[in-house]
């Protein structure tokens, strides 16, 4: 899934590192999300919004155009 | 609005959890790595010389038995902690890997035997199977990782 990690962590300049250890995971984790390799899960994708206070949708994109439902 | 204080305190709280886990999981790992040290010295001692590498009966019964208890409970403890120690994206590779190792054996035995049945193949060998899992989990396990 396409994301702005990348760009907002650059603009705090923070490491993947740092990044990492603010969401209480790993490096590798970070450098996955980002290169959209894996999706985090709900509860990591609400902790990265709220660091970067954001909402999710504002973060990640999967793809799909939004719409009006009924 | 954070004053400065507080905004020092929050960065060396991170800090902090972040190097008390890497401390968490080295510790397990070390544990480990010292149980197995010690499992195989003394199987290596007490281990008799004139026997092959896979013979049976080449170490003394207690020792076995000893070995197969402490080998169980460490792997299934060291397991879970690690499992407990290691974030989402750490625990999904770890459940691939597993389940890729357990796919080879699952479908290699079977596959063998029927080969074996037809008299294409030896009997097949419960420590090739063993190894063909650990090895396609380790080539998983770094293909997920370092990709």
């Amino acid at each position: 899934m396409k994301n702005r990690l990348k760009v907002l962590r650059a603009e705090r300049d923070w490491s993947q590192a740092e990044l990492g250890a603010r969401l209480d995971v790993s490096r590798q984790a970070v450098n996955a999300i980002e290169t959209g390799k894996y999706d985090p899960s709900l509860p990591l994708a609400f902790r990265i919004a709220r660091l970067f206070g954001m909402t999710i949708e504002e973060i990640f994109d999967d793809g799909c155009d939004g719409g009006s439902h009924g | 609005m954070m004053d400065a204080m507080e905004a020092v305190m929050v960065e060396q709280d991170w800090q902090a959890r972040a190097r008390q886990r890497q401390r968490r999981i080295n510790t397990v790992i070390g544990a480990l790595f010292a149980v197995g040290l010690v499992c195989g010295f003394l199987v290596g001692f007490f281990e008799d010389d004139k026997a092959g590498l896979v013979a049976p009966n080449s170490i003394p019964p207690w020792l076995a038995v000893t070995s197969a208890i402490v080998f169980i409970v460490a792997v299934s403890f060291g397991s879970w902690k690690l499992m407990k120690e290691s974030d989402e994206h750490e625990r999904v590779i770890h459940t691939k890997t597993t389940v890729i190792a357990g796919n080879v054996m699952l479908i290699g035995f079977p596959a063998w035997f029927v080969l074996w049945k037809g008299g294409i193949t030896p009997e097949p060998d419960a420590l090739w199977l063993f190894m063909a899992g650990i090895i396609s989990s380790m080539i998983a396990f770094a293909w997920y990782k370092f990709r």
